[in-house]
């Protein structure tokens, strides 16, 4: 939603914002402020200029609104009818709510007085806007991250990432060189080979908490097997639930050409990862090549069958 | 061009500065910047107060003398005009400054930003130092929130085209009811007209964009409707016994309600709404879960093991 601001109506809308703004910093480099209004110096110039010939009806110097911007500072005087900063129109409001409620998750259960003040915040934005429906919020996954490890795959480079393990609920340090994404219907994973635990582990997107690039370059041994015999081809074909057969396995281009009894190729580095996609696809997917791996699907849900029936 | 945002803020100014209505003829005569024929004043007044609406203005129409049928008068009351959320304190102010930060590079940064300054101009100095440390951030989304915002806050009903679960596209029309994240997704969820229940829809698999329904009137949200638990499933009537092997299965385990230690497997007792989800959850889980009760998802995973071996055999 870029907004041109040159427009009339932003201008006139942003002069509006701008008089009760530089009541409370009087003073203030004009720098700073075009910076903060999100505009250039010049364009924050023309607006001051404009501004300087606002006034009350009659216009007289007593009723115009008086600024100085000596040497690059501005002040502010004789605008006291719209000292008042311009209340909150509804887009605005139900950002900030819904910015609150991401806020409130992320905030620890024993800030009590913080979640207190939130919910009162809230309900005053509401009030403001006249707001009954819902809103909530949770935190995404950092993008930053996620470019930090696709950059690292795809030019094999190690990083340090910080990693909340849930389970033992420990905060780690450790080094990873991503190999590549996997993702289930639930969430989205980094394989990759930790040079603590010197072996390939999956870590939990949402769990990383910060990957920058590593000094140290990881290049384990065994690492060479799984790198010369990369990513292994297989064959599906899509019998139903395609929307769901999509958003698995991320196919790109056009869905529309997208059919039940369609056939696919996708690449995986591990079969593990390959046989939980298609035991959670529930038959919607069939794997058609290699056939030892089809094989070993009939097998396995054999094995997990009798499981069943046993009793 | 810098001419009509001068007369914006000088119409804005005369309006507020009254304690009474002014008429048209008043504006024009007084407020800088309406020149021309009478229609082409007419015609920029018209515009001028609908682009004042548009930022949120409130234009208040009266008349001066209720027993006269007298010329219309205008003005802004500084009630509506002034942002008004009762006393803020720096420890608040912090707070709403880490909620817009949160859209940075998203959907309603424009917005979130703009509230921003208005809020740093009450003349309360922000406490940030008095908040933990934190970045939260909100994903970015190809639906205009602005259609929507409006559709929730003015109950009007919108429509858009859904990718089923076929990839079928189909036309909805839905009394918003809420909006929410969770797992980087954003969700709708509101009153669906044809299903006529309330339903959750993604957003990445909304078709385009979404528009105000042309038909259908304004709703009434429920008292009792919430959000939280429709997003998170938590008024979930189903449950289930399902054993998982120890150290494995951490999805499954982390939705436990309980666990029973059972040796080398924990037994977990897990209430959900949607049985699709867990019986692709224990699918995935292969060897490391095992269904105990009740019985659609002991029938579920079953059948779809059935379903497997034919299918491979």
């Amino acid at each position: 939603m870029a907004k041109n601001p040159t427009s009339p109506l932003n201008k006139a809308a942003r002069m509006l914002d701008l008089v009760p703004y530089l009541h409370a910093h009087q003073g203030i480099a004009l720098s700073t402020l075009a910076q903060n209004f999100g505009v250039s110096e010049s364009e924050m110039n023309a607006d001051l200029t404009t501004l300087w010939m606002c006034g009350l009806p009659g216009y007289t110097p007593l009723e115009l609104i008086d600024l100085s911007f000596d040497s690059g500072y501005v002040t502010i005087r004789n605008a006291q009818t719209l000292e008042s900063p311009r209340s909150l129109n509804k887009e605005e409001a139900i950002a900030l709510l819904l910015g609150l409620d991401l806020v409130r998750s992320a905030l620890a259960r024993d800030r009590k007085d913080l979640l207190s003040n939130i919910d009162i915040l809230s309900q005053r934005l509401r009030t403001l806007i006249g707001l009954q429906a819902q809103l909530k919020a949770e935190p995404a996954i950092d993008g930053s991250i996620r470019s930090t490890i696709t950059k690292a795959i795809s030019s094999g480079i190690s990083l340090d990432i910080k990693y909340h393990s849930l389970y033992a609920d420990r905060i780690s340090q450790r080094t990873i060189l991503p190999i590549e994404w996997q993702n289930d219907t639930f969430h989205e994973y980094v394989f990759a080979y930790c040079d603590q635990a010197q072996s390939f582990r999956t870590f939990r997107l949402d769990r990383i908490q910060s990957a920058a690039i590593a000094e140290k370059k990881l290049k384990p041994e065994n690492l060479s097997q799984v790198l010369e015999n990369p990513q292994v081809s297989y064959r599906i074909r899509i019998h139903s639930h395609l929307r769901a057969a999509r958003e698995l396995f991320e196919f790109e281009g056009n869905d529309k050409e997208l059919h039940p009894g369609i056939e696919k190729e996708i690449t995986s580095f591990t079969a593990e990862w390959m046989r939980r996609m298609i035991f959670s696809a529930a038959a919607s997917v069939e794997l058609l090549f290699p056939k030892s791996e089809r094989g070993d699907i009939a097998t396995s849900a054999k094995a997990l069958l009798a499981l069943y029936e046993k009793k | 061009m810098s001419r009509k945002s001068e007369r914006l803020v000088n119409l804005t100014i005369a309006l507020l500065a009254t304690k009474r209505f002014i008429t048209k003829s008043e504006i024009f005569r007084t407020v800088e910047g309406y020149e021309g024929t009478p229609e082409t004043k007419e015609r920029m007044f018209e515009r001028d107060k609908d682009d004042l609406r548009n930022l949120g203005i409130e234009i208040e129409v009266g008349s001066f003398d209720p027993l006269f049928d007298d010329e219309a008068g205008y003005r802004i009351r500084p009630e509506s005009y002034a942002l008004n959320l009762d006393d803020i304190s720096g420890e608040d102010l912090a707070l709403l400054s880490l909620a817009a930060e949160a859209w940075r590079g998203a959907a309603l940064d424009g917005a979130a930003q703009s509230a921003l300054l208005r809020l740093s101009s009450i003349g309360v100095v922000s406490d940030i130092d008095s908040l933990p440390a934190m970045t939260p951030r909100l994903s970015s989304s190809h639906i205009s929130f602005e259609t929507l915002t409006t559709a929730i806050t003015s109950r009007i009903p919108v429509t858009f085209s859904y990718i089923a679960a076929e990839l079928s596209i189909e036309e909805r029309i839905v009394d918003p009811y809420g909006i929410a994240t969770r797992n980087g997704h954003w969700y709708l969820v509101g009153f669906d007209h044809k299903r006529e229940g309330i339903r959750i829809f993604r957003f990445d698999r909304i078709d385009g964009d979404i528009a105000k329904a042309s038909k259908g009137k304004n709703y009434e949200i429920p008292k009792d409707f919430d959000l939280a638990a429709q997003i998170s499933g938590a008024d979930a009537l189903m449950k289930s016994e399902v054993d998982i092997r120890k150290g494995k299965a951490h999805v499954l385990r982390h939705m436990a309600i309980s666990v029973e230690d059972m040796g080398e497997w924990d037994r977990i007792r897990i209430s959900y709404p949607d049985v699709e989800r867990i019986i692709k959850l224990v699918l995935w889980h292969g060897a490391d879960a095992k269904v105990i009760s009740d019985d659609s998802l002991r029938t579920g995973v079953v059948d779809a093991l059935g379903e497997l071996v034919v299918l491979h055999g």
